[in-house]
């Protein structure tokens, strides 16, 4: 039984004292990449993406956020982690798996997630044969994932893990889009699939096709591996985390249109769904989240993050950006370029983010964690510098 | 082992423009397909240059230490063009180095005309004649020596900024000093160091020393900038005609380009990174239909991230026998999820229409 509880002000040293569970969301900066933590209010560590590199150290030292696998590795150790109860892989690419085979060689998932075709890729061979290992030792299952899946779930606490998309709509689009890659030109072939199982089936087909043809020169064109990003929601009793991934604005629209489920016997719809902390899909681009549809995902005055270092040309876009802050939705930022300072709209960006949600919907914290490194941060005087948001001022 | 595998690499290099020298002019070979060196060597090599010309084994990691010389970086756009420069300076100082060597007696004044030459190109001018000017002929190479060439040449008229990414430092590198208009710069100093390396390892006994004879024994084929394919994928910063936009952009504020949108240049770098590590595979003979994924792995960390060459006649890999393992593992092995009650995301005609128009207007035709 857990107690239904609302955290409440220690106004003696002005901090909140968390008399609940709480569900707690790392973000990690990685550069242009992702790499999110959950800690579930049982206490299970959930990761989300590993897109951690070792930068050139020059530009390491100069950004002194960019955080390396060394690092999660160190405060996962420091947490007392020794194994992951959950690993999502939301597409396969190496912005968003890059550092998992050195992470799960280390930190085991008792589950690994990912949607169809990922494990095909050739560039996650050795993520491939790490998890065949751990299966073949009983530590691990593997599941694909898509829309409507329950990735995680604690029941005592109310919390679940859904996946929101690939819908089946994104699948049949890879498929399609995959397809013509590899005909190039040529007459399609063979009829559209539409059921699901069918769909993944031949996902995976075409993404091995795909990978022995790519080096050829006849593959021209980018596969649009981004359509398989996995959007996933996490929900608290009343709380509500939407990550987006790498989603595109398609992806969104479609979700947008068919988000019914039932929920322990009551219809959930779409005001229902709607988050008070939003990770920004595809690192703040202009082809993720459609501004438009933002009031349509999130809560008034929901806290945003972005996953971005600033130093990609496209990501985050100040549209993205200054969009989401005018709608209230100011974005925090992983990451800082010193290579352009300024360019970031909204917040200061700050590194390590840490965002708590309660069960009750309310999300009195957003933290700076910079003791990861020894390096402070010089231009990311968090606690100074960022106010609580209007949601925070307002339930407390 | 490594001169073996540099020996080749230059071999191969060579192809680039099997010389077509007319007397004292540089032509190009317009069939062959001009292939540009990736100008960054990997990391090992860079010692083999080191211990073959009489430095302590452990003088890179020095570098490294000093935040000289990148060590492993991805091919971020800018950490590539950071590499560059430093190791340009490696073949010089490796170059130099040689002359202390009785048995390459007069070498050094050939040497020193070849830089000397190097210097009167006019595309080249401000940037070695600044390291000529430092360069300590007759001197022993010292690590502080290295240490200063670095550093940036403070009270010169025409200074240019030779500093290399200081800690903190919010110049990261020196082409933040050099024109950005094209990327002539960019090639043309790879074209450089191709002929710093030529003169490095075409002058040892296994190439022949016939070619230490002649001063003017190695041609430089131009291919035209039209031509060249720098190995960057497409994308914003990753392409030349994007990293140069972005670079106008971004330093230079010119903001009326359409560089926002489109696919992060974090991915492009990986997916280049990925694929240039299976061409390096390739070009080492490495079967990847045999060869156990611990052994490709092994062998890349030999050769990190950063890679001599795109080589030419590159074949695509055979399907490794671990694709057919994970499709086996997938199919059979994975576990059935739970679905959400009444979760329905039908598919609708309407969706089959609108996915076609999609998928049109994003290329896939």
């Amino acid at each position: 039984m857990v107690a239904n509880v609302s955290p409440v002000k220690d106004l003696a040293n002005g901090k909140f004292t968390n008399l609940e569970p709480t569900l707690d969301f790392y973000c990690w900066p990685a550069g242009d990449a992702d790499c999110l933590l959950l800690k579930t209010p049982a206490g299970n560590w959930g990761l989300i993406d590993c897109g951690l590199v070792t930068p050139n150290p020059a530009l390491r030292n100069a950004e002194k956020l960019w955080s390396t696998v060394a690092d999660l590795k160190g405060f996962l150790e420091q947490q007392g982690v020794r194994r992951l109860a959950f690993v999502l892989l939301t597409h396969p690419e190496n912005d968003h798996a890059k550092g998992l085979p050195a992470l799960l060689s280390d930190f085991e998932p008792n589950l690994f997630l990912s949607p169809p075709g990922a494990l095909g890729r050739k560039n996650l061979a050795k993520l491939s044969e790490l998890l065949l290992k751990q299966k073949a030792s009983g530590q691990t299952e593997t599941a694909i994932v898509s829309a409507g899946d329950i990735l995680w779930q604690e029941a005592a606490h109310n919390f679940r893990l859904v996946a929101l998309g690939p819908t089946r709509r994104d699948l049949l689009a890879f498929a399609t889009a995959t397809q013509r890659l590899l005909n190039q030109g040529q007459a399609e072939s063979g009829q559209v699939v539409l059921d699901e199982t069918a769909l993944s089936n031949q996902i995976m087909g075409l993404v091995e096709q795909l990978e022995q043809e790519q080096t050829a020169p006849v593959i021209k064109g980018r596969p649009p591996y981004n359509r398989l990003s996995v959007v996933a929601l996490a929900t608290y009793g009343r709380g509500n985390l939407l990550m987006g991934a790498d989603a595109l604005t398609t992806s969104w629209r479609t979700i947008a249109k068919h988000p019914f489920f039932t929920c322990e016997g009551v219809r959930v719809t779409q005001t229902d769904l709607r988050a008070q902390v939003f990770k920004v899909p595809h690192h703040g681009a202009n082809d993720g989240i459609p501004l438009e549809l933002a009031g349509v995902f999130l809560q008034e005055g929901a806290i945003s993050l972005v996953s971005s270092s600033g130093h990609s040309f496209a990501s985050p876009s100040n549209e993205i950006l200054s969009g989401l802050t005018r709608r209230g939705y100011a974005p925090y930022c992983t990451g800082r370029s010193a290579w352009c300072p300024g360019r970031s709209v909204g917040r200061p960006c700050c590194g390590l983010l840490k965002v708590q949600l309660f069960k009750d919907g309310k999300v009195p914290l957003v933290e700076n964690e910079h003791t990861w490194r020894k390096t402070k941060p010089v231009m990311c005087s968090f606690q100074e510098t960022i106010t609580p948001s209007s949601l925070i001022r307002q339930n407390f | 082992m490594i001169s073996q595998v540099l020996e080749q690499a230059l071999h191969d290099t060579q192809q680039i423009g099997p010389s077509v020298q007319a007397e004292g002019t540089n032509q190009i070979n317009a069939e062959v397909k001009p292939v540009v060196l990736l100008p960054v060597l990997p990391s090992n090599a860079i010692d083999e240059v080191f211990r073959r010309f009489g430095f302590k084994s452990n003088s890179r990691t020095h570098l490294i230490k000093q935040n000289l010389f990148p060590k492993g970086a991805p091919l971020w756009g800018r950490a590539m063009s950071t590499s560059l420069y430093p190791s340009l300076v490696i073949d010089l100082i490796a170059l130099l180095a040689r002359q202390e060597q009785p048995q390459t007696g007069g070498l050094a004044q050939r040497l020193r005309l070849e830089i000397s030459e190097l210097v009167q190109t006019p595309l080249f001018n401000e940037v070695l004649q600044s390291l000529a000017r430092q360069l300590p002929i007759g001197q022993p190479v010292t690590l502080a020596f290295i240490n200063r060439l670095f550093w940036p040449i403070a009270d010169t008229e025409k200074a240019i900024n030779v500093e290399f990414a200081k800690v903190g430092g919010l110049k990261l590198d020196w082409f933040s000093r050099v024109d950005y208009q094209t990327q002539q710069y960019w090639y043309r100093l790879a074209l450089v160091q191709q002929q710093v390396r030529r003169l490095l390892f075409m002058t040892g006994a296994t190439l022949g020393a016939s070619r230490l004879t002649s001063p003017r024994s190695i041609p430089i084929v131009v291919p035209p900038v039209s031509e060249v394919k720098t190995g960057y994928v497409d994308g914003d910063g990753h392409s030349p005609e994007g990293y140069m936009r972005a670079i106008l952009k971004y330093t230079f504020g010119v903001t009326d380009l359409e560089t926002e949108g489109g696919i992060g240049g974090a991915e492009l770098a990986y997916e280049e990174e990925t694929e240039i590590k299976y061409q390096t595979l390739e070009w080492m003979g490495c079967n990847l239909a045999d060869t156990p994924i611990a052994r490709i792995e092994a062998t890349l960390d030999q050769f990190d991230s950063r890679l001599l060459f795109y080589l030419p006649g590159f074949v695509p890999p055979e399907t490794h026998k671990a694709i057919e393992q994970r499709t086996t593992y997938l199919e059979k092995h994975a576990l059935t999820l739970e679905k959400l009650p009444d979760f329905d995301l039908p598919l609708t005609e309407e969706d089959l229409t609108e996915v076609m128009v999609e998928l049109e207007q994003e290329g896939y035709v």
